[in-house]
């Protein structure tokens, strides 16, 4: 039997004044049944047993993604990387959606101690249906490990995406994220990643090129509990045609993370009268040692900018595209896989041949 | 060599008996302590309200009962309604000379500055104990250009009733909060100006609430309206002693900035700490006009506060600058708003925010930008110090742009006095604790040039007592 269930998702840890619409995001009867169509690559080094005892770890998205994923009751995916193994190649995960698929995934990846691993999402789908595409990955970093986490979507025109990322840092463990939207007609998001271990650090880089009515609803959190942590986490995009976009974004620095850093910056580009920009950038605070820095530029291309394409014979709708594709370039330059990079630069052209 | 606990006490006690002065209360009036229809009507009995105000407060309550706290800011749960007494009246008359105010409530004027400011630097003074203004006076030659700066009762009765009856709790009707819908059942007291057009005022008027009672309530509604090309400043205070039980702060500021026209709103709160402070502020500005917010928040155990600018005629201005000093057992959650309604507006806020021995404050902010706000400008700029390891500071600023044509710009940095900064100026000759209150007083810096120079000096002399005992 079918079973929907209502969701309250992307909560922020701190409220604010309700009518802003930006505490958190309710769905209304969502289904997800089964997995979405899978392939996955695992280099040497990579293996996937059938359980992983990990620690409890909370996604950006909150409880209910994870009760959506019981109530699915679908296999999970665990990629392990044992202590001190580099793995040679990146791990790629491949997900397809039919047009009105409505299916979730969910995966975890294990970092041993001193281990390295890269773990490339790739979503995509065919047609124009109202599918739901729903993904849920949790990081263990253990002391020293390094998990890097690339995550493409790329999904049709009518498709809502719900992209839930959890992670747990030990000593001196790194967790980057880079998250590229570039598809779906609603996009929810989520990554709370916490520096538990002293030393341990997160890069998370954003990029989105939002148009046609289409929305993208985030929330991400650093949490910063281990001494001398950093996080970073820098949001670029693009909103045009009656998109929609809300960004929430915290540094929450714990009582005993001492001498940690956290910088958060937000860059967003917006192409026309149409699209609705609503950025929540928080830093909590309950440690005295530590400094957190958030900035954020919104709005249009500065004149100097138009000026400088002027001179150089960039008329302005042109230097409105170049700048737009920029900010999604400097993500993808984050990627460290060629091939990933190709699939996207192909995206911004235009779309992939090979859906 | 002193004991340094021993100073930090002896310091407090001595400098805080300013503002810790307590007189008996002696033959006053005040209802019964609660809310309820019957101490509503009661109130507008003695107020002597006209219908559509006797009306307006009952409609108030049912709103009040409607709706619920928030809960989004820090707890107020120690704050209970049937506890508080709403209304509290000294035995005597408002009067234009100092003279003629009860002794007793003139010390305590006396002892805040507060006529000594008056012959010095004011073009008028209204100052309220309880829930009535004591004294109201302003000077000839300003009242002369047609300026009037008259308690709210008067403006209410007089030949203003009509222009108070179209303004008051428009810009916060009383379904904005439930804390402004109880100020609409139970307000009291409170100052209307009205400055005609083209009329500037060059020296600030001020109004000092000082509450007495404890476990009273003041709410005070002030309105002010300076018409097109007009100009004025308007000095707001208060304080309250220190009592064991908890008071409420539950005021309403309504400001009308008129074409061209230009107020700056300035306010240091250093209401008691068992005071629970849910004020509510709000401007509308016509094209071109300016509203200037400068605040210092220092007192109140708890603290609701966000001055809102509504900016609605084209090229219309928005200033908040601000600092919140959170010391121990406060929980001061300030900030503003600004909502950009009309095209070429710009808003530039500015604030600071200090946190120590367990205190906790919290910057909120939001800025809206409306689609019809083409070519607008914001900057958001906020930053807190946090002078220890058992506080807590916490910035939350929210941005809801819905134009292609607006320059937002927001910033936030917390972080903590450096160690470099206190060598340097130990090197000199400081002791560390005068070290860090000149760092932190440099850091507040932004509030205190935007105010009068006496008023700077008081900031500062709060800062240097909240700052005493900081170390060891």
């Amino acid at each position: 039997m079918e079973q929907t269930l209502n969701l309250t998702i992307n909560r922020l840890p701190a409220l604010t004044w309700h009518h802003l619409g930006m505490n958190q995001t309710s769905l209304e009867q969502v289904l997800a049944e089964g997995e979405g169509t899978l392939t996955i690559e695992t280099p040497d080094g990579v293996t996937q047993p059938a359980q992983d005892d990990l620690p409890a770890i909370g996604g950006g998205m909150g409880p209910d993604m994870d009760t959506l994923v019981q109530a699915a009751g679908v296999p999970v995916h665990h990629f392990n990387v044992s202590a001190g193994t580099a793995a040679s190649q990146p791990v790629r995960v491949r997900l397809t959606y039919g047009p009105e698929d409505k299916k979730i995934n969910a995966f975890t990846i294990h970092a041993e101690a001193e281990s390295q691993v890269t773990v490339l999402m790739d979503y995509a789908g065919e047609g124009e249906g109202q599918g739901l595409a729903a993904i849920q990955t949790k990081i263990y970093a253990e002391e020293g490990a390094l998990v890097r986490l690339v995550q493409v979507q790329r999904l049709p025109k009518g498709v809502t995406c719900l992209n839930d990322v959890g992670g747990r840092c030990e000593s001196g463990a790194k967790i980057e994220v880079t998250h590229l939207v570039l598809g779906g007609h609603a996009t929810y998001q989520g990554c709370q990643i916490d520096l538990a271990g002293h030393d341990s650090a997160l890069e998370t880089d954003i990029g989105y090129l939002l148009e046609a009515g289409s929305k993208l609803d985030m929330n991400y959190n650093a949490i910063h509990r281990g001494k001398k942590t950093t996080s970073r986490i820098d949001a670029s995009g693009v909103l045009k045609e009656a998109a929609f976009k809300l960004f929430r974004g915290t540094i929450d620095f714990k009582h005993g993370s001492a001498g940690s850093v956290g910088n958060e910056k937000e860059d967003v580009l917006l192409l026309d009268d149409t699209a609705i920009n609503q950025t929540i950038p928080l830093i909590l605070c309950a440690e005295e040692d530590v400094q957190g820095n958030h900035g954020a530029t919104i709005g249009k291309l500065s004149e100097e900018t138009l000026a400088y394409m002027a001179a150089r014979g960039i008329p302005e709708e042109t230097a409105y595209e170049l700048m737009a594709k920029a900010r999604i370039h400097r993500v993808c330059e984050r990627i460290p896989d060629e091939a990933t990079r190709q699939l996207v630069e192909q995206e911004l052209e235009g779309g992939n041949d090979d859906e | 060599m002193r004991d340094k606990k021993q100073e930090k006490t002896y310091v407090e006690d001595v400098s805080r008996s300013v503002y810790d002065i307590r007189n008996e209360e002696k033959d006053v009036y005040r209802v019964d302590e609660g809310l309820t229809e019957a101490i509503v009507s009661q109130i507008s009995k003695e107020k002597n309200d006209p219908a559509w105000m006797q009306n307006f407060r009952l409609e108030s309550l049912k709103i009040y009962n409607e709706l619920s706290v928030p809960d989004w800011g820090p707890s107020i749960d120690g704050l209970d309604m049937n506890n508080i007494v709403t209304y509290v009246r000294p035995n005597t008359k408002m009067s234009a000379k100092w003279s003629e105010v009860p002794k007793e409530i003139k010390d305590t004027f006396d002892a805040l500055g507060i006529p000594k400011a008056e012959r010095e630097s004011l073009a008028g003074v209204g100052a309220q104990y309880d829930s009535e203004l004591v004294y109201h006076n302003v000077r000839e030659e300003v009242s002369a250009l047609g300026v009037v700066y008259t308690d709210m009762e008067s403006a209410l009765h007089g030949e203003y009733a009509d222009m108070v009856r179209k303004h008051f709790m428009k810009l916060v009707p009383p379904r904005d909060h439930k804390f402004a819908a109880l100020h609409g059942a139970v307000w009291s007291g409170g100052s209307f100006v009205y400055v005609p057009p083209g009329v500037s005022v060059t020296i600030p008027l001020q109004s000092y609430f000082r509450l007495n009672a404890p476990g009273a309530g003041q709410f005070e509604h002030t309105l002010i309206i300076v018409e097109e090309g007009a100009e004025l400043h308007f000095i707001e205070g208060c304080s309250a002693p220190k009592y064991n039980v908890a008071n409420l702060h539950a005021g309403c500021v309504e400001l009308y900035v008129g074409k061209n026209a230009k107020l700056r709103y300035s306010t240091i709160e250093n209401w008691s700490k068992n005071m629970y402070n849910l004020n509510t502020k709000r401007a509308k500005v016509e094209e071109g006009g300016t509203i200037e917010w400068v605040s210092g928040s220092f007192g109140s155990h708890v603290s609701y506060l966000y001055p809102m600018s509504i900016l609605n005629g084209k090229g219309a201005r928005a200033e908040f600058t601000g600092i919140t000093f959170a010391g121990k057992g406060q929980n001061l959650d300030t900030g503003t708003k600004v909502v950009h309604n009309a095209p070429e507006t710009t808003s530039f806020v500015n604030t600071k925010s200090i946190s120590k021995d367990g205190g906790v404050s919290t910057f909120r902010s939001s800025v809206e930008v409306r689609p019809q706000a083409k070519g607008s400008k914001s900057s958001v700029s906020c930053q807190s110090l946090m002078l220890d390891d058992i506080s807590r500071s916490d910035t939350i600023p929210a941005l809801d742009i819905r134009t292609q044509d607006a320059d937002v710009g927001h910033e936030a940095q917390i972080g903590r006095i450096s160690d470099e900064a206190v060598f340097y100026l130990m090197s000199r000759g400081m002791s560390e604790e005068d070290a860090r209150a000149m760092i932190v007083s440099g850091f507040a810096d932004n509030v205190s040039k935007e105010l009068p120079l006496e008023y700077a000096v008081e900031m500062n002399n709060l800062i240097r007592l909240e700052m005493k005992g900081s170390i060891g």
